[in-house]
């Protein structure tokens, strides 16, 4: 590409009548000068002029008087396009699905992930957040280049070789011939009279057309160019009756083996592979204790399960029978009703201190469902917040011990698991002690002890009177 | 190139007075001619010799990305149950080195730290070096590289979008908005100077490239103004953009379930992390070329020190991390989480956890005592402990959790294999072949910049003794 054109020294000198007159430019040792210079030239009421510095002097706008520029608008601009249309793109591409719809080409793809609505705005916004800065900084850039109108890689300054210090020591103030006030002498005088070190005449040449070469070039660019999509093109159009190309396999002849297949690698020559020995598969208990232990549950007998096997086949012939619809997060199982581990007062003690710690917050320390986490959401109105059931319900009372059991290690409802941080026994402990409490608020007369009876209807009396 | 003077010691504080930026009798002018003089005098022989050593860990590196291609990734050590082996530690270790060119210069022109300009030119180019070596990694790991443009929403026949709740394609959205920022910010800070090495070139070709990349540079004050309004917005926008990058970096990480992992504290620990490790780069990279290309003048033993008080805050912020990731992995009561924490400190991989704690927390330490920020030799060998140490770190948050997750019976131990290690070299060849390119070729310190920072009236024909006599040795 053309750049930089060697200045034409002698000719620029001898000021020849053919070529355009630019403007006048006069050079200054200091940013001082300089400054003065320009309030004055200024104040002279010239409008087409600039200075030249190798770095931006302050003060300078003000002396010539520069506005502020629109950029940051182009760049709020850049940031308002760029947030929407990640916002726009990321709700559109994985939150509907059209279908038929005209533009296919461009429907969406709804993705349900891990049950989140398809559109969460949450996940949207580290993408929305880099679009709007790439395309701030977009603006930033291209609107600094444009409105500087940087790019024109020839000015006619440049011919100037004194001109040359301006981007390393020197400063300059030209003045533009297409100015209304501009004329030649009356310029270059006042300028050196406001202290510039040498004051010299731009001219420049009439542009030059381009050379039939490069027009040649470009046309045989432009052909080159629209090959490639004329292929695309033409392939999309036409059908083949032959396999398509694999240049790359890909996954399509995958050399994985399928279940029931042979695989002579293995003396048997079967592809499945029996269970080592000594190993238990996951979710495979060794004896029905430890299912009752671990899981809360009890094995089913074989009435049972044949009664389930039944139930299950009438569902598949009538798919209308609505029984079947159990509540959404109630676990469903056979649920012991013992506890098995050994229950003595230490087991109770330890029950208690667990509940404190993991259960309390929530449920709170009597268990009635009023720990300091459910009273701060209801304060704050939380509309995503389940309030936490009292432990005292009939229904929770009635609730067998494997239930519980579950509940705590696997979480109910809204209620997360606490496997990971309460162990095996601790969960029984926790079963035992929520037993307690339920006792603490239920129990019939005959089981409390005759002194605490008669203190318990002393302070009700009480309680009476006060209101 | 202008005469170095040893007896001016701007690592003294002097109240009341503005320690000067630039030292040595230096002028506009006297900028110009060290600076661009990195360029135009005759390349010294050592830039040859470690330039042929770059390049041919370059080749090494593309001969094993060829390999990999060809191959496929079983040929990294990447294996049941570590999936995410070196190459995920190299992206995360090249991206944080990444930050702390963009801290420099936007973070710290935002808080017009004017002693940034000696220095962020060299820091952005590391940045944008950092990053290619970065986007290189995660582009070959995902293993049919040839439909790597499907990371990128686009109209296509299987009507197949990115899932744009993946902290992976969050990941894809910063770091190419990170380079492509970082680029146009490091490209426009180098026009005003692009000009002047076009100004000063003496033949065609040079005068044609220099003058076809600084765009018709005249520096007018008019442009100086919408230019200077560009560069501020560009800084204000890349500061809350590198703060994302490493969070989002972290997000790969903390938004699974994986004990050790999943954590809050990630975002602030590793953006602190990012910034620790950049500062370190820097100080391995600049401390050598100050020396080789005269510029002690511009750089001086007080921007080194500055940098040094950079690395002993970040560092510490690091050691907090560590020691908080313990605290809240015993406070959760979580199992898994605290069997992850005991095993990164005493499991089989606590040689690289101690190796990371001696390098991150220990060493920056020894930043409290001067001795120590006033000896560039001494500052450099602590950089280098810096540059391990974080690799470390990444190695240590990747490899100890993947290794040994939820099931004892998956739990395994990483080994690399050759081609990881030579990778990783590589990696470092690719940085320094593009490094030492800019050093030959490009205005490695701003120029118009530190010419704004000089002594007001220090024009030509004075001799420079502006510098305050409190300076004096």
């Amino acid at each position: 590409m053309a750049t930089v054109v060697e200045p034409d020294r002698e000719k620029a000198a001898g000021e020849p009548e053919s070529k355009r007159l630019v403007g006048v430019v006069a050079e200054f040792e200091t940013q001082d000068a300089l400054l003065s210079a320009s309030e004055k030239v200024r104040d002279r009421g010239y409008s087409r002029w600039d200075t030249y510095a190798p770095f931006p002097v302050h003060g300078i706008d003000e002396a010539m008087g520069i506005q502020q520029s629109k950029l940051p608008w182009l760049v709020l601009g850049g940031g308002i396009t760029g947030c929407t249309i990640a916002i726009a793109m990321q709700s559109y591409l994985n939150g509907v699905e059209l279908g038929d719809l005209p533009f296919t080409i461009l429907s969406g793809y709804a993705y349900p992930t891990s049950g989140k609505p398809l559109f969460s705005l949450p996940a949207n916004i580290p993408i929305a957040f880099e679009l709007t800065i790439l395309l701030s900084a977009f603006a930033a850039f291209f609107g600094m280049l444009v409105l500087n109108q940087l790019g024109r890689l020839y000015n006619p300054l440049f011919k100037l070789e004194k001109f040359a210090r301006s981007t390393n020591d020197r400063f300059f103030l030209g003045i533009d011939s297409a100015d209304g006030k501009f004329d030649k002498d009356s310029a270059a005088s006042m300028l050196s009279d406001l202290g510039a070190s040498s004051v010299e005449t731009v001219y420049d040449d009439e542009s030059p057309a381009i050379p039939p070469m490069f027009r040649t070039i470009g046309v045989i660019v432009v052909v080159l160019a629209l090959i490639p999509p004329v292929c695309v093109a033409w392939t999309r159009a036409t059908t083949w009756t032959t396999p398509r190309i694999h240049p790359v396999q890909d996954m399509d002849f995958q050399p994985s083996y399928k279940p029931q297949q042979r695989n002579i690698f293995f003396a048997d020559n079967r592809a499945m592979r029996p269970q080592v020995d000594g190993t238990v598969a996951r979710g495979e208990f060794e004896s029905p204790e430890d299912e009752e232990l671990l899981e809360g549950t009890l094995p089913p007998s074989a009435v049972e399960v044949r009664e389930q096997l039944i139930q299950f086949a009438s569902l598949l012939q009538d798919s209308s029978g609505g029984n079947a619809a159990a509540a959404p997060g109630e676990p469903q199982g056979n649920w012991t009703d013992s506890i098995p581990v050994q229950v003595d007062q230490k087991l109770m003690a330890r029950g208690r201190d667990r509940f404190d710690v993991f259960c309390a917050p929530c449920h709170g320390l009597a268990g009635d469902g009023n720990g300091l986490v459910n009273q701060r959401a209801l304060d704050l109105k939380q509309t995503t917040w389940l309030p936490v059931p009292s432990l005292h319900t009939k229904t929770t009372r009635n609730r067998p011990n494997g239930y519980i059991y579950h509940a705590i290690a696997k979480g109910v409802r809204k209620m997360p698991g606490y496997g990971t941080q309460i162990s095996v026994k601790d969960r029984w402990a926790v079963v035992l002690y929520v037993r307690a409490l339920q006792l603490s608020q239920n129990a019939p007369e005959d089981a409390v002890p005759a002194d605490e009876l008669t203190k318990l209807q002393s302070d009700n009396a009480t309680d009476d009177a006060s209101n | 190139m202008s005469a170095i003077s040893p007896t001016l010691d701007t690592t003294i504080e002097v109240p009341g007075r503005r320690t000067p930026l630039v030292i040595g009798n230096n002028d506009y002018n006297s900028v110009t001619e060290t600076v661009a003089g990195v360029h135009e005098r005759k390349t010294p022989l050592g830039w040859y010799i470690g330039f042929g050593i770059a390049v041919t860990w370059l080749a090494i590196l593309g001969a094993c990305i060829g390999y990999l291609i060809t191959t496929g990734v079983g040929v990294w050590g990447n294996m049941n149950p570590v999936f995410w082996g070196w190459p995920i530690v190299n992206f995360v270790f090249w991206v944080g080195i990444g930050h702390a060119g963009t801290l420099i210069s936007a973070i710290l022109f935002l808080f017009r730290q004017n002693w940034r300009t000696s220095i962020n030119r060299f820091a952005e180019a590391m940045t944008i070096f950092a990053v290619v070596c970065a986007g290189m990694f995660p582009g070959i790991h995902i293993g049919r590289i040839w439909v790597s443009y499907w990371l990128a929403p686009y109209p296509n026949q299987m009507a197949m979008w990115p899932q744009f709740r993946s902290p992976l394609m969050w990941d894809v959205f910063a770091v190419s908005t990170y380079a492509t920022v970082s680029i146009l910010f490091w490209y426009m800070g180098m026009i005003p100077d692009l000009a002047t090495f076009r100004d000063r070139a003496k033949n065609k070709i040079a005068q044609g490239l220099y003058g076809f990349f600084s765009l018709g540079w005249t520096g007018s004050s008019r442009n100086w103004h919408v230019y200077e309004k560009a560069y501020g917005l560009l800084a204000a926008l890349a500061a809350p953009l590198v703060l994302s990058v490493h969070t989002v970096v972290s997000f790969d990480f903390a938004t699974s379930q994986l004990p050790g992992w999943h954590t809050t504290i990630f975002p602030p620990y590793f953006v602190a992390g990012a910034i620790f490790s950049g500062f370190g780069m820097v100080l391995t990279l600049i401390i050598p070329a100050r020396a080789w290309f005269g510029l002690q003048d511009l750089v001086t033993l007080r921007h080194l020190e500055n940098m040094c008080k950079v690395i002993i805050a970040t560092g510490s912020m690091v050691g907090y991390a560590y020691g908080m990731e313990f605290f809240i992995a015993w406070y959760s009561g979580a199992i898994y989480e605290g069997f992850a924490f005991q095993n990164r400190a005493f499991g089989p991989y606590a040689w690289a956890y101690w190796i990371m704690i001696s390098c991150n927390v220990i060493c920056p330490q020894l930043f409290w005592i001067p001795w120590f920020r006033k000896t560039p030799w001494a500052m450099w060998v602590v950089s280098i402990f810096v540059n391990i140490g974080m690799w470390f770190e990444r190695f240590v948050i990747t490899v100890t959790s993947l290794s040994r997750d939820f099931l004892p019976s998956s739990w395994g131990y990483f080994t690399p294999t050759w081609i990881d290690i030579l990778m990783l070299l590589g990696s470092f060849g690719l940085f320094f072949t593009l490094f030492l390119l800019f050093c030959k070729f490009l205005p490695i310190v701003a120029m118009s910049e530190v010419k704004n920072v000089l002594p007001h009236d220090h024009g030509d024909g004075e001799d420079g003794e502006t510098a305050p006599a409190e300076y004096r040795a």
